[in-house]
């Protein structure tokens, strides 16, 4: 069997919170917060795997320390069966060529005093590809990602949101890369354009065989692109499988609190919901047992006081509760 | 609005903002002087009726008369001729300096900006140290040293304001660094320099000319002051500064002579002030009033 | 209806002053809400619901001019005060709610200064005006509120931020309450609370809520009225159930239809609406939504259609629906 394309395990992103002073002073041995702990995930080639969560759920750092924008602390992250944990910055630069990240901000992930043309061919720039015609380039991405060639004057404050998004996909594509991470796709976009640009990275995936990592914390986005997923919260998995599998058995109470959340669009629905109290928990104090026992509506005495075990609910679908939803749930 | 300039290309904008600079009393005025001032400079051996270096000791402290339109000084030059001639050198010390100070900053600025931390800390003490120095005392540290000279000038100007354009520019570069699109820069694997030359810098670049521009009168005033002490260009070279001196001494009975110096410094001051305040309201969109 | 409407916009237009000539960003815009309701605006970005509540708090860009029409609140038109007649209502019968809680709090003021400082026009002691935030602050869910009176912004979460402002704003129990996309910044898990949050205090305090959002679903959750705007326009009006259940306008019906997160069943191909809006300085001739409607046909491109009444208090403006045709 050949390696996956992307096979990350018990992966740690720490962030240093005292200065090295600071905490000696506080004799504060242990001076860090886990951003990201305990992960594995494994993508294989053509496929689409969809992280979800709440903002502060470290699904961002992990995305960042794939490409080595933020260091790894432990673990390890294989990419075309490379061990990309302890790389210098400099030696990313080749990872980078085939790893590419579209960020948040469709609009603001662009340079603002470059034309479309300049912002799509910078990666040939970067990687100091000279033997291509960059204005040939730039009509076949711009084509890639149906939008018009008249476009490539343009600047990024003259772009609608759906077209700002789509220059950043075309600038993912420039160099063919093997794994596309998209930070929240859909984020500021008209819910009319949504559509187009799943559909889109969809047909990317299908006709290129690109991969895509897709970070984001609506679950329908999720639903209809990725094959895998995995749901967040305070930097670990608490649920993760297959895409039709969770969502057809999901066992986790927090899983089912954020499809729950999204309002439904029917006045007169009837509303089963599974509201969640209170905010995310600091990092700084990670809660008792079982992490998200303080906004848990099923919380019991044992979720405070002992950390669950991984269950197996199917065929690669594990979860971490210690009672979770009947198997049959929505 | 999003659907508001769509088709404004580069060279739409240009004109369009000269013509609101053109319809701004102020930066019509600005725009006026500063031309007269930088065409004076440019063409000052054509303009200049004299030699401005001719000594004529039978006609010293003349008044002003067809001959010499400003009078002549105590060695009989022609004032009108020094006084031409002495734009070339407040233009030449201006820009010299300021665009050594430019580039100072810039390096300086950028480094303290994007490097690591304890760069930031250094540069951030060279600065405060630098800038703690009075700037006469300064110079007459310098003169003491390296004698007085154009040179001297420039080199006291630029060490004492490279500090201010550094600290502007470390603070720029600072709020640009975390933006999203230099993130998406460095997930490409753009290198520091290519991120500084090509994504930074033209983002800060703008609002720093502007300030410049604003310098270049606090400029010519320092190097026209040090010529006035005697700490900057040598006596017969026709510097604002060291005709004012020469002036100073025989105020009582020939006045114009201070006149003659004086007035250009202040023309000139108010030209590049109200130059460089009018393109302010112009490129900040956040005092612009109509677009 | 017995009582008189607290706001009624009216035929309102707005330009925007660009090097290209006007940009009408609202056209003859018409908005009625009736005490005690909660009114929806609903539309995409570039659709004007920014400008129309700029324009109701008069509250606009230097560039923008209001080129005719009338905004009455409580029977006064907004639009003839001075601006100090205008301050008067402000925070007093009208509040706002922004959409951004992390920069629409002080950073160097505490909770209690922003809660005691916005009753600045009663005549009362501190201590009773301490009281007073301390008791709002409670009904909105801020647990312990007496010991955060001292806190600053940074110390609270993002929803707590939001409920904050909410307290705000119902501090001076106002008439009508604004609320600018008040959830859009917010996780989903928190704009759930928050909406039940605005719609349990909208009940008690019986205030009118204006309530403007990108996002069909939160309108459809908490508003009893639904304005549909496209491009500047106002393109369907009814109840919320008139717009969900029998929506008349082909914008309304692809804005229902496209939204990923009502489709439940995978699907590889998600509906859309291709195309971007017109341009607002040089106006199409006809239906403003004609270039991207899936329904449109010559008859679309003859002039702007009116807004007509498909059932009582419904209306929309589209002229297939005169000719007898999809509706």
């Amino acid at each position: 069997m050949t390696d996956p394309l992307l096979a990350v395990e018990d992966l740690r992103v720490r962030f240093r919170i005292k200065t090295p002073l600071r905490a000696l002073l506080d004799r504060d041995p242990d001076p860090f917060i886990d951003a990201v702990l305990n992960v594995g995930l494994t993508l294989e080639k053509g496929q689409a795997y969809g992280l979800v969560g709440e903002s502060g759920s470290g699904k961002t750092t992990l995305a960042r320390a794939l490409i080595g924008l933020n260091p790894a602390h432990s673990g390890s992250i294989r990419f075309e069966g490379q061990e990309l944990i302890g790389r210098k910055d400099r030696q990313f630069k080749t990872i980078r060529r085939n790893i590419a990240m579209m960020f948040q901000d469709p609009a603001g992930s662009l340079s603002p005093r470059l034309t479309v043309r300049s912002l799509i061919t910078e990666p040939f720039k970067i990687h100091g590809i000279e033997n291509v015609d960059l204005k040939a380039e730039t009509a076949r991405l711009l084509e890639m990602v149906n939008l018009g060639p008249d476009i490539a004057g343009w600047y990024p404050h003259q772009l609608s949101g759906g077209q700002a998004r789509r220059v950043g996909v075309a600038r993912a594509l420039a160099l063919n890369p093997r794994l596309i991470i998209a930070d929240e796709p859909t984020a500021g976009l008209d819910v009319s354009v949504q559509g187009e640009i799943l559909n889109l990275m969809g047909r990317l995936k299908r006709d290129l065989g690109v991969s895509f990592l897709i970070i984001t914390h609506n679950l329908a986005v999720v639903r209809h692109v990725s094959d895998r997923m995995a749901v967040m919260y305070l930097g670990r998995f608490l649920e993760q499988g297959p895409t039709d599998d969770v969502f057809a058995h999901m066992r986790h109470p927090y899983t089912h609190a954020l499809l729950s959340a999204h309002l439904n669009p029917d006045p007169d629905a009837e509303r089963v919901r599974v509201e969640l109290a209170g905010d995310v928990p600091s990092l700084i104090r990670r809660p008792t047992g079982c992490e998200f026992h303080t906004r848990c509506p099923f919380a019991r005495e044992r979720c405070r006081e002992e950390f669950p075990e991984a269950a197996e609910a199917g065929a690669e679908h594990t979860y971490l509760c210690h009672f979770p939803l009947a198997a049959d749930q929505p | 609005m999003s659907s508001g300039n769509r088709q404004t290309g580069k060279w739409a904008s240009v004109v369009y903002s000269l013509r609101l600079l053109v319809r701004d009393p102020m930066g019509l005025a600005g725009l006026i002087l500063v031309t007269l001032m930088v065409g004076t400079a440019v063409f000052a051996p054509y303009l200049a009726p004299r030699d401005p270096f001719a000594l004529d000791v039978m006609n010293r402290l003349a008044p002003p008369s067809q001959d010499h339109l400003m009078g002549t000084d105590q060695m009989g030059r022609d004032t009108f001729s020094r006084v031409v001639m002495g734009a070339r050198i407040a233009l030449k010390v201006a820009l010299t300096a300021i665009s050594l100070t430019l580039l100072g900053g810039l390096v300086l600025g950028l480094a303290a900006g994007y490097g690591p931390k304890w760069l930031d800390n250094f540069l951030l003490l060279v600065f405060d140290t630098l800038r703690s120095f009075p700037t006469i005392m300064f110079a007459l540290a310098v003169v003491a040293v390296v004698g007085p000279s154009l040179n001297t000038v420039i080199l006291v100007i630029v060490v004492t304001t490279v500090p201010v354009y550094g600290r502007i520019i470390r603070t720029q570069t600072q709020a640009i660094r975390y933006n999203e699109f230099i993130q998406a820069e460095r997930a490409m694997g753009a290198g520091i320099f290519r991120i500084l030359g090509v994504h930074i810098m033209p983002n800060i670049i703008g609002p720093l000319l502007i300030v410049a521009s604003m310098d270049i009168p606090v400029v010519v005033t320092i190097e026209a002051g040090l010529s006035f002490l005697g700490l900057g260009v040598r006596p017969p070279t026709p510097s604002w500064g060291s005709i004012l001196n020469d002036g100073y001494s025989f105020i009582r009975n020939t006045p114009w002579i201070v006149i003659a110096g004086g007035v250009p410094l202040i023309l000139t001051t108010l030209g590049f002030t109200f130059l460089g305040e009018s393109l302010r309201d112009i490129f900040d969109p956040k005092l612009r009033k109509d677009i | 209806m017995a009582t008189e409407p607290v706001l009624r916009v009216h035929n309102l237009s707005v330009n925007f002053r660009t090097p290209r000539g006007p940009l009408q960003a609202l056209r003859d815009v018409d908005l009625t809400i009736p005490d005690r309701r909660v009114s929806g605006v609903v539309g995409e970005s570039g659709c004007g619901k920014s400008t129309l509540i700029s324009a109701i708090i008069r509250l606009m860009s230097d560039n923008a001019d209001i080129v005719g029409g009338s905004v009455h609140f409580q029977g006064r038109d907004l639009l003839k005060l001075t601006r100090k007649q205008m301050r008067a209502i402000l925070g007093d019968r009208i509040s706002m709610v922004f959409q951004d809680p992390m920069t629409s709090l002080s950073p160097v003021l505490t909770i209690g200064r922003h809660m005691t400082d916005i009753q600045y026009r009663d005549r009362i002691g501190v201590g009773e005006k301490r009281k007073r935030a301390v008791d709002m602050l409670a009904s909105v869910g801020i647990p312990d509120p007496e010991s955060r009176l001292g806190q600053y912004p940074h110390h609270f979460s993002g929803g707590m931020r939001q409920r904050i402002t909410i307290a705000m704003a119902l501090l001076a129990s106002p008439n009508l309450l604004i609320a600018d996309e008040p959830t859009t910044a917010l996780d989903a898990t928190l704009e759930v609370q928050i909406i039940h949050l605005l719609k349990e205090l909208q009940e008690r305090i019986g205030c009118a809520i204006l309530f403007v959002s990108h996002h069909l679903n939160v309108i459809a959750e908490l508003c009893d009225d639904v304005t549909v705007m496209y491009a500047g326009v106002v393109v369907e009006k009814g109840t919320v159930r008139d717009i969900f259940h029998r929506p008349a306008h082909p914008y309304t019906r692809a804005l229902l239809k496209c939204d990923p997160a009502v489709i439940q069943e995978k699907t590889e191909l998600l509906p859309t609406i291709p195309g971007e809006i017109p341009d607002l300085v040089d106006l199409p001739q006809g239906c403003i939504f004609a270039s991207r409607c899936p329904e449109a046909g010559d008859i679309c491109l003859e002039g702007p259609p009116p807004l007509v009444e498909i059932a009582p208090g419904h209306v929309a403006a589209c002229v297939r629906l005169t000719e007898g045709g999809t509706a």
